[in-house]
């Protein structure tokens, strides 16, 4: 049955969907409103879910990218349940170490398919294949992008590796 | 092995997403997700009754994808919205372009309208499975939804089609169609949130073009 399936599946991507936006927007709002777009989208192109379940996981991560390429603040629905999931996000948010702020700093310092790929192969926890599908690559050009970034960062956070 | 830069790497994307609040309002969205594509749809039949079409089909050889004919009846248009069709396994079906306008909006509505039409990013939307699914039947083709899009079967739909077959309408019209029912069901539900008076009046205009012809020439 297909619609188990989704169920499933988004189950199980829901936490990983909710740390992607949160990483890549400054507003635990905005995350939250990206995670209930997300949803929404995915339901109403579920036919297009593919059957296997990794598959399937990229394929609701394919979405999310859409969906927050095209967010726009303000024109998004903001339902109860969404405004409880960003208060919720912005009490459990703590304070952000000042060697974890240097970090984050420094990639966002990168050429911007550098950060992302980083963002994606460390924090989200994607493979450099499924990095490279994502994102559309070669997973050759991914490999050679990831030592470059990895240097670059390398560089610029010396000092806060030796501590 | 990871060492101690890589472990500094990952460590700096932690976010609180197995706070137990976040986890609880987390599934919470997304039960109400799920339980919102669960209850039975509002037949989005909106666009059927409120969009006045139009609809010209350029025989191969009348006309280049760009230059299409005169657009009689949405001349002055809110959206254009211009594709490239092709079948799942990468046929080329035809090119479209719609003229699409919220014709019988006025004033502050009309502008709130255009900004949203404006905002839209019309590439990455897909159009409407059902609608286009109900365009196959119509033209009693039913059966090649599964070539149109990826996956899909009539069986997943409950539509029925009466009176004569339409005529003329090629699979990139029909996609078409379900491209701008799209946009108009995205329109509708902005608009009605923002004017709930709306609600049984918004309607739109669209005229569409398409041609059989490639959009770059096939070499001899």
């Amino acid at each position: 049955m297909r619609r188990p399936h989704v169920e499933t599946v988004l189950e199980d991507v829901a936490p990983a969907l909710l740390g992607y936006f949160l990483r890549r927007t400054s507003d635990p709002d905005d995350a939250a409103d990206l995670v209930g777009e997300t949803l929404a989208e995915v339901w109403r192109v579920s036919r297009r879910m593919p059957g296997e379940r990794e598959a399937a996981r990229m394929w609701v991560f394919g979405v999310a990218r859409n969906t927050l390429r095209h967010h726009m603040r303000g024109r998004v629905r903001r339902d109860a349940l969404v405004s409880t999931l960003g208060y919720a996000i912005a009490q459990a948010t703590g304070e952000v170490s000042d060697d974890d702020l240097d970090v984050r700093n420094a990639i966002a310092a990168l050429p911007v398919d550098l950060a992302e790929l980083i963002r994606l192969v460390h924090w989200d926890g994607f493979t450099l294949e499924q990095t490279a599908a994502h994102l559309g690559i070669p997973a050759s050009t991914a490999r050679s992008r990831h030592a470059r970034a990895k240097e670059l960062l390398r560089v610029a956070l010396a000092s806060v590796v030796e501590s | 092995m990871v060492d101690l830069f890589e472990s500094k790497l990952n460590s700096a994307g932690r976010v609180p997403v197995d706070d137990p609040r976040v986890s609880d309002a987390l599934r919470s969205v997304v039960a109400d997700r799920a339980a919102a594509a669960r209850a039975p749809r509002r037949r989005r039949t909106i666009p059927a009754i409120s969009i006045g079409v139009a609809f010209a089909l350029l025989g191969a050889g009348a006309a280049a994808a760009s230059q299409w004919g005169p657009w009689t009846y949405v001349p002055e248009p809110d959206l254009v919205i211009s594709r490239d069709w092709s079948d799942v396994h990468g046929n080329f079906l035809g090119s479209c372009e719609t003229h699409f306008a919220a014709s019988t909006l006025s004033g502050e509505k009309r502008d709130a309208a255009r900004q949203y039409l404006d905002g839209l990013n019309v590439d990455s939307l897909e159009p409407d499975v059902e609608r286009v699914a109900g365009g196959l039947v119509a033209v009693g083709r039913g059966n090649d939804i599964g070539d149109l899009v990826q996956g899909a079967k009539l069986s997943d739909f409950d539509i029925h089609h009466t009176g004569a077959l339409w005529e003329d309408w090629g699979n990139a019209r029909i996609l078409q169609d379900g491209l701008q029912t799209t946009i108009f069901t995205s329109l509708s539900d902005e608009m009605t949130r923002a004017y709930p008076d709306l609600a049984d009046t918004l309607a739109a205009t669209a005229e569409t073009q398409c041609t059989t012809d490639p959009a770059t020439p096939v070499a001899p």
